[in-house]
């Protein structure tokens, strides 16, 4: 930041060049004069120092420094939106080229599409540290901070915390002795809450997270000191915090310091116990839910059998199988069609010798007939009649 | 989306000749003016639009909720109809 208000036009090119990158403002080209540095200089880390001294947020700086840029820029109606400068001032063919970098589907910078684009690599650009369900999207409707009563019950934890340690570093009275019980159990507890960490060792987090401790420690430990020799009310309110403290670490899973610092590493684990899931509103991840066996649809019951669980059902189903293989049925089969086919031959081969044999008998019969019809005439004809 | 309009189905029947931006799905007289207001005053200027957009929904809809204020349903009906305006007559 820089805390200077110079004259572009008097530092060395370096110097401008520098400054320039370290404003992550792109440089020009290289053969370029210092006029079009100083332009830059004058155009970006100008306005943003500008801003920088109007404006409360630090995180704020770039966007409303961007914005009072463009406001002269663009004769847009698009004012309200904040943009930030250098996307704006990107050429078509940049703005292309940047996109391309992300990997995005460029189609033709045109008038109506160029807030788009510049839009969507304003998004591109803006760094992915934090995940987007925390975003500021929904920070309108949902805040991941708590309300002001509880905040203001925030404070009291802290000062709590702070006098326990307070009381840790002190070490002189047997009160003290009291305290350091206190603050043994709050440091377990507070090892039960940064158990996750196990899982991540983010030493980034441990480091950010101890000077705030520490802060918190010595800046209450100055209190405590101050407050001591004041009295004993200054005393009681001293043991009533303490009270609260013994309180909170057992039951209640109290909204502390560190709880903004603690969600994060939650949702991280998340994210690494499931990878691939994207992160959604809730922080909940829910997967396909998969059937439970017999739970929802009934008939899966009737399938247990199907499982070859024990190796007699299995033998058994094998012999049941192998019992009759199919080319033994058709082997049976055709068997049974040639017997049957025998049996018929057979049977239309017996009544063609009886009726032969009948035949036969009745030409016998005949020459008998002729024989007996020529003895009749000689004897006896009633009897030839008769005989017949 | 599981059901589709009765003005969905209409508009995507037939070509779109020179309907009204109005005739879009999830346009109604509200949006319909905001975007005759801004030029767009036939179907197949916002047509241009989601072309020229490569019919990205995420750019379209974006487009559309800046345009007109068009809310998430009125985009999502809005870039289908165009969809599938041009899946069948492009």
């Amino acid at each position: 930041m820089p805390s200077f208000v110079e004259d572009p036009a008097q530092l060395s090119k370096r110097r401008l060049r520098s400054e320039l990158a370290a404003h992550s403002v792109p440089l020009p080209a290289a053969d370029s004069g210092k006029e079009a540095y100083v332009e830059l200089y004058r155009r970006h880390v100008a306005a943003r120092s500008g801003a920088d001294f109007s404006s409360d947020e630090d995180e704020g700086r770039g966007q409303a420094g961007g914005s009072g840029e463009e406001a002269s820029i663009r004769d847009e109606g698009q004012k309200t939106e904040l943009e930030v400068m250098d996307v704006s001032q990107l050429t078509d063919v940049e703005l292309k080229a940047r996109l391309l970098q992300y990997g995005v589907n460029v189609g033709p910078i045109v008038a109506s599409t160029r807030t788009l684009y510049e839009k969507k690599l304003r998004i591109l650009l803006k760094p992915v540290s934090q995940p987007p369900l925390n975003g500021a999207g929904y920070a309108a409707q949902y805040s991941d901070v708590e309300d002001e009563d509880e905040d203001d019950d925030d404070d009291d934890e802290e000062r709590d915390y702070g006098s326990v340690h307070a009381g840790g570093h002190l070490e002189a009275d047997e009160e003290q002795d009291q305290e350091g019980h206190n603050q043994v159990g709050l440091r377990f507890q507070g090892d039960a809450r940064y158990y996750p960490q196990c899982f991540l060792p983010s030493s980034g987090m441990l480091e950010s997270r101890s000077p705030d401790i520490s802060k918190v420690a010595t800046g209450t430990k100055v209190g405590v000191n101050s407050e001591m020799p004041l009295g004993p009310s200054s005393q009681m309110d001293l043991m009533k915090d303490k009270n609260a403290t013994r309180k909170s670490p057992a039951f209640s899973p109290k909204p502390s310091v560190f709880r903004p610092q603690f969600k994060e590493p939650v949702s991280d684990i998340l994210m690494e116990m499931f990878p691939g899931t994207e992160p959604t509103p809730t922080g909940i991840s829910a997967t396909c839910r998969r059937p439970i066996k017999g739970a929802a649809g009934r008939p899966v019951q009737f399938k247990y059998p199907d499982t070859p669980s024990s190796p007699g059902t299995k033998e058994r189903r094998e012999l049941q199988r192998h019992l009759v293989p199919t080319w033994i049925q058709m082997l049976v089969f055709l068997l049974v069609a040639f017997l049957f086919y025998l049996i018929f031959s057979a049977m239309q081969g017996v009544p063609d010798s009886p009726s032969a044999v009948l035949l036969h008998r009745s030409g016998h019969e005949g020459e008998l007939l002729g024989d007996l019809s020529s003895f009749a005439t000689s004897e006896d004809p009633p009897l030839v009649s008769g005989e017949e | 989306m599981s059901s589709t309009s009765q003005k969905h189905k209409e508009f995507v029947a037939e070509p779109m000749g020179e309907k009204s931006v109005m005739a879009l799905a999830g346009i109604g007289e509200v949006l319909g003016k905001r975007l005759e207001e801004k030029g767009f005053d036939k179907a197949y200027v916002v047509l241009g639009q989601f072309l020229v957009l490569k019919k990205d929904e995420e750019l379209f809809r974006d487009w559309l909720k800046d345009t007109c204020g068009a809310n998430a349903k009125q985009q999502g009906d809005c870039y289908s109809c165009l969809r599938e305006w041009c899946d069948s007559f492009l």
